[in-house]
């Protein structure tokens, strides 16, 4: 008993003091938040790296605050070298949040050129969050926050908040990684934005996704970057992302304005039933997709809408709806993008891998067709709605 | 004598079977072989397994019929004792073997994902040393860890993969028999050469586990936990991961929580969980080199197993350490010869002993 406990006394301190060898404090360190990639001019790419800011302990705005650091070079451990050498404090990147893709780097192919970049020697996680940014990742990265202090903590917080709310899609490099070498599903990357001039009043302003607004960042994330592989091969707004979303079985809540035939207006909250439903024909290369949506109806000044549902309204929503996911549907195959993950069904089709290979799936994807079944149930039909 | 064989029950005996062909089915798996065509390893690990098992009934079976208490007792009876000696040596290499790829397995692992910017050697020694000092307190010792860690580590095991679960996705298993199903089971025949030696070591240890019954009981019950574990283990790696992703990847386990969309408390669980597997790897390597030993004094008359231990440990530490010079081509070379041709050398000896035994029996009866 004796030998025992002395043993594994020994074993445990083993694990204690190695960590005391060549310790670093964490002030010593200076922690990457994003990584930007745009083309460059003399080398390959431009590389920004938003650099956390140590500020006043007590500080509470500096919170999430940083400063941008950019250099060129053909990979990013050259950009690392140069910029290395002008900041104070060693560079970590263990705190990588996110990666912003230039939007013609993300049509070049650059994904796949940062692929190769080793994540274990730079101690990067994996599951580090992909964006492509309309324009120049920099750009996009300057008007995070103000002048001279970057914020990367509402990006963060609205890449989160709006995932699980179904609104954004989010894919992480190993997410996309297996995607692209499995061969059966397309990624789709977060689109960010940057409103330049969003001021009311301002003539030929360019504005958030079509609406004016005063205040706020310039930078923004709506929208999303859809891929071929490697390659960026279109974008759609937000509204589409919804019934991408939808489509891919992604989606949580959202919300549509819906104009009857008799010219009422209402808006509908969607959200989501019950899980997407999935099957496939491989005869008839039809792929059957069932959509269960729960909605409640927001603003109908007579609550006409809800009394009159079953009757009138139900199948020209569910309609509705039917026709903007086969219109995205038939984009993303237009774009050669298999964004629903058609792969993904078809690959259960197949016994073995040999089999599954030889089948080449890209060479076949654009031979099916998608059908969907819309169902949406009203969530309030029952509660007395009157007002008055 | 100084063997440290000692005495043990059966549950230390059932938490040291279960942790020792656990630790060998889930961390012996080569990826770019096993993930090359397909992922169908929740499949044949488990099945290995298995076959591993049946074997061993086959040498339990023979041995009643002949009434001896341990195979080298069998061994000698069946093939005589210079056979029975090559035979046995033979056994005793390929428990070295298993205990050398296992501290291969733990010393890349640890250097590639935890420490690494430390010398290879420093992490390999720093492993070497608690499994030397485990084989030399004996076999008592590795039973009464094995029982204090046993419950432990299979709690601390399952809830690493609890927290990945958010990540899982049946699609990923598809195409469902990778391989097909006729190399499926080729497949699980030829690595069930890991197991084998696994499921003849408690046979020759068997008075130090109260008699040949006891030894059945902790068998059966410590391989239902370890064939449970494996599928389990296989099963969650094949749900995170396409076999694609797989085949490029050294250890997968450890990257479980990777493809994670939310980030989370259990974001850095990959890495602490290796530190628990090492305690389970060092109980396992410990009992290959102890076993190894104790046939190897048996066989050649050594009375003290304790320079036998420091020997191997030594070889076992250089071939690691070869890992990072100029001979790795050649020793991994030597490892896939041995790896192709362990099963049939392996089920050679087992079915010699074993049939040649029960007809010397029956011709003993006859006699009578």
């Amino acid at each position: 008993m004796k030998r025992i406990c002395t043993f594994m006394l020994i074993v445990s301190s083993l694990f204690i003091f190695t960590a005391c060898l060549d310790a670093v404090q964490p002030e010593s360190y200076s922690y990457v938040f994003a990584i930007g990639i745009d083309k460059g001019k003399a080398k390959r790419y431009n590389y920004s790296l938003m650099v956390q800011t140590v500020g006043e302990k007590n500080d509470s705005s500096m919170v999430g605050s940083s400063e941008i650091f950019s250099a060129e070079g053909d990979t990013l451990f050259e950009a690392v070298d140069i910029i290395h050498s002008v900041v104070s404090g060693e560079m970590n990147f263990m705190r990588t949040s996110v990666i912003i893709f230039g939007s013609e780097v993300a049509k070049s192919g650059g994904a796949e050129d940062f692929s190769k970049v080793s994540f274990n020697s730079l101690r990067m996680r994996q599951s580090v969050k992909l964006l492509v940014a309309q324009g120049e990742a920099l750009d996009f990265m300057k008007n995070l926050g103000s002048q001279y202090s970057q914020n990367l903590t509402r990006l963060q917080v609205d890449l989160v908040m709006d995932n699980k709310m179904g609104i954004l899609p989010i894919t992480s490099f190993s997410i996309m990684s297996e995607n692209v070498m499995g061969g059966r599903l397309d990624p789709v990357l977060t689109l960010c934005n940057v409103a330049h001039g969003a001021k009311e009043g301002e003539d030929n302003a360019q504005n958030t996704s079509g609406v004016l607004r005063t205040g706020g960042m310039d930078s923004y994330v709506m929208g999303s970057a859809l891929f071929d592989g490697w390659y960026m091969k279109g974008t759609i707004d937000e509204n589409d992302t919804m019934y991408l979303l939808m489509a891919r079985g992604q989606f949580e809540k959202g919300y549509m304005t819906y104009e009857t035939k008799d010219k009422k207006i209402a808006t509908l909250l969607i959200e989501k039933n019950a899980d997407i439903k999935r099957k496939v024909d491989m005869k008839n290369k039809n792929v059957n997709l069932k959509v269960s949506l729960y909605c409640t109806v927001e603003f109908d000044e007579t609550s006409s809408i809800r009394e009159k549902w079953e009757e009138n309204y139900k199948k020209e929503v569910e309609e509705k709806i039917r026709l903007q996911l086969e219109r995205i549907a038939a984009l993303v195959m237009e774009l050669n993008c298999d964004s629903l993950g058609i792969g993904r069904l078809v690959s259960t089709k197949f016994y073995n891998t040999d089999a599954w290979e030889k089948y080449d799936f890209q060479e076949h994807y654009k031979e099916f067709k998608t059908n969907f079944d819309v169902e949406v149930e009203l969530k309030d039909k029952n509660i007395i709605t009157h007002m008055d | 004598m100084r063997m440290n064989l000692g005495k043990i029950g059966a549950q230390e005996s059932t938490s040291l079977v279960a942790i020792v062909l656990s630790v060998t089915g889930i961390f012996t798996v080569e990826s770019a072989v096993a993930y090359a065509n397909g992922n169908s390893t929740f499949l044949t690990v488990p099945a290995s397994i298995i076959v591993g098992f049946l074997v061993f009934l086959l040498c339990l079976f023979a041995m009643n019929k002949l009434g001896v208490a341990t195979f080298h007792e069998l061994a000698d009876r069946a093939v005589g004792e210079k056979l029975s000696c090559v035979f046995m040596l033979i056994l005793s290499a390929s428990l070295l073997f298993n205990a050398f790829v296992l501290l291969l397995r733990f010393a890349t692992i640890i250097h590639s994902y935890i420490f690494v910017e430390s010398d290879y050697i420093r992490v390999a020694l720093w492993i070497f040393l608690p499994v030397l000092s485990l084989s030399l307190f004996g076999f008592e010792t590795l039973g009464r860890m094995a029982k204090i860690f046993g419950v432990a580590l299979l709690v601390l095991f399952l809830l690493g993969f609890v927290s990945a679960t958010d990540g899982f996705s049946v699609h990923r298993l598809y195409p469902l028999f990778g391989d097909g199903a006729y190399n499926i089971a080729i497949s699980s025949f030829k690595n069930s050469y890991k197991f084998i030696p696994a499921f003849i070591a408690p046979l020759v240890l068997s008075k130090g586990i109260n008699g040949v019954k006891t030894v059945k009981k902790s068998v059966i019950i410590g391989s239902v936990f370890a064939v449970l574990l494996s599928f389990i283990t296989q099963l969650v790696i094949g749900l995170t991961y396409e076999y694609t992703s797989l085949s490029n990847m050294y250890f997968p386990l450890c990257r479980l929580n990777m493809s994670l969309q939310n980030e989370d408390y259990f974001m850095r669980t990959d890495r602490i969980g290796v530190f628990i597997w090492l305690v389970a790897g060092v109980i396992a390597i410990a009992y290959y080199v102890y076993a190894a030993g104790f046939i190897f004094c048996k066989k050649t008359g050594t009375r003290d197993i304790r320079p036998c231990i420091v020997c191997f440990m030594i070889i076992l530490s250089s071939l690691v350490l070869a890992e990072y010079t100029k001979l790795y081509a050649v020793l991994h070379g030597v490892i896939s010869i041995i790896e192709s041709n362990s099963f049939i050398v392996m089920l050679l000896i087992v079915l010699t002993v074993t049939l040649l035994g029960l007809l010397k029996r029956g011709k003993e009866r006859q006699k009578e």
